[in-house]
């Protein structure tokens, strides 16, 4: 028994010696760390930063955490963090890039316009900056751990961002609903088969039509569809980021080679295919909420959010909120993603040849925090691009914002933890990344997609027929194109 | 050659100031935007700055967009502005009269003019949202209309002009009841001692005196309404369709958005010009038959 205790007493002790020096170490290494920042910024001290932020939930986080205060108080290097909407965002950044009046050091910019700015030659060069400052590169930077978002940072061999943000769009469902024994029963009852997530279009519709039903007939709202069909830029890159590519319309229907959009001239805009994907959207619409047509991406997020809709493609940055915050959300804990439903044709092609020239099924949000060329603060940005993105933010950074940049962070106990809330959805961004692909690069990106827009809102409005709204479509795109000279 | 008098080059030396800033302020941006106009010039393109000379002006008039546009511009320039005169002199001659809580009236009526443009679109988005908006709940309970200005291109373009409508009318009301309480008393008393009715006074002695104020507003009005962007960007951004997307709308997606500034610029310049010279007609138009009115009066 005295042995026993004896035994005991030691191994107590050796856990709390081990104990007592991880902390140590931990505490010797965070010193380090602290030194590694203070020194590597020491030149930059007393400077002012200003990196605009999108209004999106990552941005929000950023602001809330306290890092920013935490990163000033290190270095003693100023950041103004300013927020604007999407199109906001566009208009200051070209009007001050244009101008060359320099406000902004740097911004957390959208995946899809960030080749018109490189193209530009507004955006700095990381990799050369790193060359000329080895100083500033945070021994744990560790480039190689960023998931697939590092590839959309990077252009010509070249690294233009740093990434900050990275979800997928993809198909979202009520969960709790689809296992629900009455709605199983009576679904099976009129289709004759189980209710389950849909893999192609034919039963997504089915799935739409009969939850609109049901809540018409359990007269309730709720509703089997939801979109972004708001005369709004929303439609655009819905319709061209996630509806027509699982029905085989690839990078905007433009042949990227040709660069133009008739089918007479390679592409694929005004193809059959692309017509009748564009008139299911519409036919769609009608199984969503009375005001799907006023919806922009907000409001397609609320009408899940409300519990309102069964199923839908959604922009997944929010899905943390959605699945776990009963602030922004009645539905915690309720929600479901899978792939997104496609042509069978299609899907079958896609995972025979994996790849980007391949095809893909939906879009990839990876947004980069990128610093402008023209601006004197470079440095001080990169470190503050750094800061944000250092692996002992990583665990933090994911739970809160079901973002994930970085592959070591998959594997602590509080990013699996989430997962498990999440039903499995950082599983499928991880597992399924190379489906989802972000914007085609295209130098003159902010311009076609008004175009598009302005094509598919007259269309969607019922003004113009869909076979007249892609024919008018694809020739005004291989139109500007030769205008703009690609 | 006339000689320049000491007092009037001392009243230049005053204006020099005012004369320079408006050349800068208003003139050199006017010439800048007119530069721009015969360039093609799209931020994005990969070909730079050229010179086409008169080449957009021409594309200009074969572009069914920016036509569409135009139309719809004037068409809603042309309602807003009927309807605005319209209620605004009823409201002013009835403001006019004695009455008891007449200044709580004319508060309340002003209130409309004090709101900023971006929150009258958000107020009426709310107003109008199909799911919790109270418009489109009464129209159903009590007219059984379905009320969807995400749907009805109809319902979108006429909820932006009563939009436009109760925006401004108080500025007209205001400006012709500030004329009406200015107006002398005695051609009014000769008319009735004349054996006017009511209406011959209205008609031949009290509208003619509104003339210049008339001028005014119709002026002022047709030029905001064929501006508008603030409420119809927030509330519509354009749409459904293109049901709401006025020619202000149109040029600001063209530069904003698309960044295709030598296109934008022609376009603007022509609206420029359409609107300065829908304002000479009306001038002369109004002018002349309120001369006319007056004429007849004395």
């Amino acid at each position: 028994m005295h042995k026993l205790l004896k035994k005991r007493f030691l191994a107590t002790l050796l856990c709390m010696s081990f104990l007592v020096f991880a902390v140590l170490a931990g505490t010797v290494l965070a010193a380090e760390d602290l030194d590694w920042w203070k020194e590597a910024a020491a030149p930059y001290k007393g400077q002012t930063i200003t990196i605009l932020g999108e209004f999106t939930p990552v941005s929000e986080f950023i602001l809330e955490s306290g890092t920013i205060e935490e990163f000033e108080e290190i270095t003693g290097i100023k950041v103004n963090f300013p927020m604007a909407t999407f199109e906001e965002l566009f208009a200051k950044l070209i009007q001050d890039l244009g101008q060359g009046t320099k406000i902004y050091d740097g911004a957390n910019i959208e995946q899809d316009i960030i080749f018109s700015f490189y193209g530009k030659g507004w955006l700095a060069n990381l990799d050369k900056l790193m060359e000329e400052h080895p100083e500033i590169i945070y021994p744990d930077l560790d480039l190689p751990d960023f998931n697939v978002s590092r590839n959309y940072a990077t252009y010509d061999g070249n690294l233009y961002g740093i990434p900050i943000e990275c979800s997928i769009k993809t198909y979202v469902y009520r969960k709790d609903l689809f296992e629900d024994p009455e709605i199983k029963e009576a679904f099976k009852a009129e289709y004759g088969r189980d209710l389950a997530v849909p893999e192609d279009w034919h039963q997504y519709e089915q799935i739409a039509k009969f939850f609109t039903d049901w809540g018409k007939k359990k007269g309730i709202d709720l509703y089997g569809h939801t979109a972004e069909a708001k005369a709004h830029v929303a439609l655009a890159y819905e319709l061209l980021l996630q509806y027509f590519p699982p029905w085989g319309i690839w990078t905007w229907g433009i042949n990227m080679d040709t660069m133009r959009a008739s089918v007479e001239r390679g592409g694929t805009l005004d193809s059959p295919r692309a017509k009748e994907a564009l008139q299911w959207y519409i036919d769609m619409l009608k199984y969503g909420p009375p005001g799907v047509r006023t919806y922009t991406w907000d409001e397609a997020f609320a009408s899940m959010a409300s519990g309102k809709v069964a199923q839908g493609l959604l922009y997944c940055e929010w899905f943390a909120d959605m699945q776990t915050n009963p602030e922004k959300s009645v539905v915690v804990g309720k929600l479901g993603t899978n792939l997104t439903p496609t042509l069978p044709e299609v899907m079958n092609h896609l995972m025979r040849r994996r790849g980007y020239d391949e095809g893909y099924i939906g879009y990839i949000e990876t947004n980069p925090l990128v610093a402008f060329e023209p601006s004197e603060n470079k440095e001080p940005t990169f470190l503050f691009f750094q800061w944000l993105t250092r692996k002992s933010f990583m665990t933090e950074y994911v739970v809160a914002t079901g973002n994930v940049l970085r592959k070591s962070s998959l594997s602590d106990p509080a990013v699996i933890e989430l997962n498990e809330k999440l039903n499995g959805y950082l599983d499928l961004l991880t597992r399924y990344d190379f489906l989802y692909v972000g914007s085609p690069d295209f130098g003159n990106h902010a311009t076609l997609i008004q175009i598009y827009k302005s094509w598919f809102e007259r269309a969607v409005a019922g003004e113009i027929s869909v076979s007249d709204c892609l024919d008018g479509l694809a020739e005004e795109i291989d139109q500007i194109m030769e205008e703009m000279g690609y | 050659m006339r000689k320049v008098r000491h007092s009037e080059l001392k009243g230049w030396e005053f204006l020099s100031p005012t004369l320079v800033l408006l050349l800068f302020l208003g003139v050199v941006p006017i010439l800048y935007v007119i530069y721009l106009s015969l360039f093609r010039y799209d931020l994005f393109s990969v070909v730079g700055m050229r010179y086409i000379g008169l080449d957009n002006y021409r594309k200009l008039f074969s572009d069914p967009v920016f036509l569409y546009s135009l139309a719809l511009g004037l068409r809603f320039a042309a309602t807003t502005c009927v309807i605005q005169i319209f209620l605004g002199l009823i409201l002013a001659l009835f403001l006019a009269r004695n009455f008891t809580g007449k200044g709580l009236v004319r508060g309340v009526i002003s209130l409309p003019i004090a709101v900023a443009p971006v929150a009258i679109g958000s107020v009426w988005i709310l107003l109008t949202n199909v799911e919790v908006g109270p418009l489109p709940y009464l129209a159903e309970k009590i007219f059984g209309i379905q009320y969807n200005i995400g749907l009805s291109a109809g319902q979108a373009f006429l909820t932006v002009v009563i939009m436009d409508v109760w925006h401004w009318t108080p500025f007209v009301t205001l400006a012709f009841l500030a004329a009406l309480t200015m107006r002398p008393q005695e051609p009014l008393e000769a008319a009735k001692i004349d054996g006017a009715s009511s209406w011959q006074s209205f008609r031949y002695v009290t509208l003619p005196f509104l003339e210049p104020v008339l001028i005014t507003v119709v002026l002022i009005r047709v030029m905001d309404a064929l501006r508008i962007y603030d409420e119809v960007r927030i509330l519509t951004d354009g749409g459904p369709g293109s049901a709401t997307r006025f020619v202000s709308i149109h040029i600001a997606k063209m530069v904003v958005s698309q960044a295709r500034y030598g296109y934008s610029a022609t376009m603007s310049v022509f609206v420029l010009y359409l609107t300065i010279v829908i304002c000479w007609l009306l001038y002369i138009l109004i002018s002349r038959r309120g001369g006319a009115g007056a004429t007849k009066a004395a």
